[in-house]
């Protein structure tokens, strides 16, 4: 969900940069880590092929794909998961499926999300009342990791935007509750299409809650049959 | 078009043409992308914009034969990145500018990706990606291939069985489908691991060494005439 499909040439040069500077220091970290593990790129690429294929697959009749990244979070673990999404972000990147530009910022959405998903569901799956439960462990730990991924997403294409376009006018609704309210100037859009946000407001939201629980059902089912049929799987972490 | 149609497609215009383009180091073609890239951000006029953008369109169908299939691959580029420069674009001009500028960005991708085969990617790859990334790249182009095929096999069966795949009642299939490529993927690793493991093999994708040849003047002459283009426009500002 946590996936921008925008192409190459609309985000400011500023945030590809920095984007891929994190993104390079993060990947640099995780090799040195990932090194010395025996098999890690190739339990990587079981893991990104699956992304890449549920990548590529609409879910029912929604313009929204799971992207499985908090499953990658979950089997993987947050290391070998933040490579599996640099490497499934390139790869479609190569046939347009979001810009080649973008994957830096996209690998540190996805791996976040992933990375928040191994973390919660370790956690949550040892202790308290979800303890030994697999399958609602990763529901829980897959629906947050996923709004905070929205929410980074959300951020990062409002904050790339000029300031008095109509991007700031589409997250009026969403600051205003946070405390957040923006001058007049910002609320009501200078240029860009204020109907054409409007229209978009209505339509993005209802699809991406309904994406949210979908890829959250999605990602608990595969668990939850991962954990009957080899448990070693997800109980490394 | 689905995206893993875009895959074949791909890979099998870049491994049977023969193109000067197809014959070109992928060096020199990462050079043109990245000259593409930094023309197509620094130009600020709009007709020299749309000039580089129809210029590797052309390029890109030419050397490809990729043909009406180019325009499937581009629709989805084009028409998500309209929508949001219609939200943050303030002039005509700007949003034309907008337009272009991803055009000939993903034009320019559509024409590297098309004529370079993947093994010859990964050799170049291999110079600048850390070892267990570039490794990982290597086995999920391999494992991707594989798994699709798995998919394709295990949905036939599931069709011949007389489920109706789509409808929400037969997720808990779908999501067995995803959970048993998930688990023969890992078990494939686990094997091909062990075989690298006896044999003490090292990386998995080894660095090509990079040597331009006389074939290499078409990308970088596209991509100084790129960056000649964003000049021009420059000036006549």
């Amino acid at each position: 969900m946590g996936h921008i499909h925008l192409p190459d040439g609309v985000l400011p040069p500023w945030l590809i940069v920095l984007s891929f500077a994190l993104c390079g220091a993060l990947l640099a970290l995780a090799n040195r880590r990932l090194v010395t593990v025996r098999g890690a790129p190739l339990r990587i690429a079981s893991m990104c092929s699956l992304m890449v294929l549920s990548m590529s697959i609409p879910i029912l009749f929604l313009p929204v794909h799971a992207n499985m990244a908090a499953l990658a979070g979950i089997v993987l673990g947050g290391w070998q998961a933040l490579v599996a999404v640099f490497v499934a972000n390139l790869i479609l990147a190569f046939v347009q499926h979001g810009g080649i530009t973008v994957v830096g910022l996209n690998t540190l959405i996805l791996g976040t999300e992933a990375a928040l998903a191994s973390v919660l569901f370790s956690s949550v799956s040892r202790a308290g009342r979800l303890k030994g439960r697999h399958a609602p462990a990763a529901a829980a730990a897959t629906l947050v990791a996923l709004l905070v991924a929205t929410v980074f997403m959300g951020a990062a294409l409002v904050a790339s935007s000029p300031r008095g376009s109509a991007m700031w006018a589409l997250a009026q609704p969403f600051l205003g509750p946070a405390g957040i309210t923006l001058d007049n100037t910002l609320s009501l859009p200078a240029f860009g299409s204020p109907s054409l946000a409007r229209v978009l407001l209505r339509l993005v939201v209802p699809v991406i809650i309904a994406g949210l629980a979908v890829e959250t059902a999605i990602t608990a089912l595969i668990v939850g049959f991962v954990a009957k049929v080899r448990p070693g799987l997800i109980d490394r972490h | 078009m689905s995206l893993h149609r875009h895959f074949e497609a791909v890979e099998r215009c870049a491994s049977s043409g023969s193109s000067i383009f197809h014959r070109a180091s992928p060096a020199s073609k990462l050079a043109m992308l990245t000259l593409c890239v930094l023309a197509a951000w620094s130009s600020a006029l709009s007709a020299p914009s749309v000039a580089s953008a129809l210029l590797t369109a052309v390029l890109a169908a030419w050397a490809s034969r990729m043909g009406r299939r180019l325009a499937g691959f581009l629709i989805y580029p084009v028409t998500l990145g309209s929508l949001y420069a219609a939200l943050v674009a303030p002039t005509t001009n700007a949003l034309l500018l907008h337009i272009s500028r991803l055009a000939a960005i993903s034009s320019c991708v559509a024409l590297v990706a098309s004529t370079t085969p993947a093994h010859r990617m990964l050799g170049l790859t291999a110079w600048f990606l850390p070892p267990v990334v570039n490794d990982s790249l290597l086995a999920t182009y391999r494992a991707v291939f594989v798994l699709l095929e798995r998919l394709d096999t295990r949905l036939a069966a599931a069709r011949m069985r007389g489920l109706r795949l789509g409808s929400w009642r037969d997720a808990g299939f779908a999501a067995s489908v995803a959970g048993n490529l998930l688990v023969s993927a890992f078990d494939d690793a686990g094997r091909l691991s062990e075989a690298i493991g006896i044999r003490a093999n090292g990386p998995l994708a080894d660095r090509q060494p990079i040597a331009l040849s006389a074939l290499d003047w078409a990308p970088l002459s596209v991509g100084l005439a790129y960056i000649c283009l964003a000049l021009v426009g420059r000036w006549a500002r």
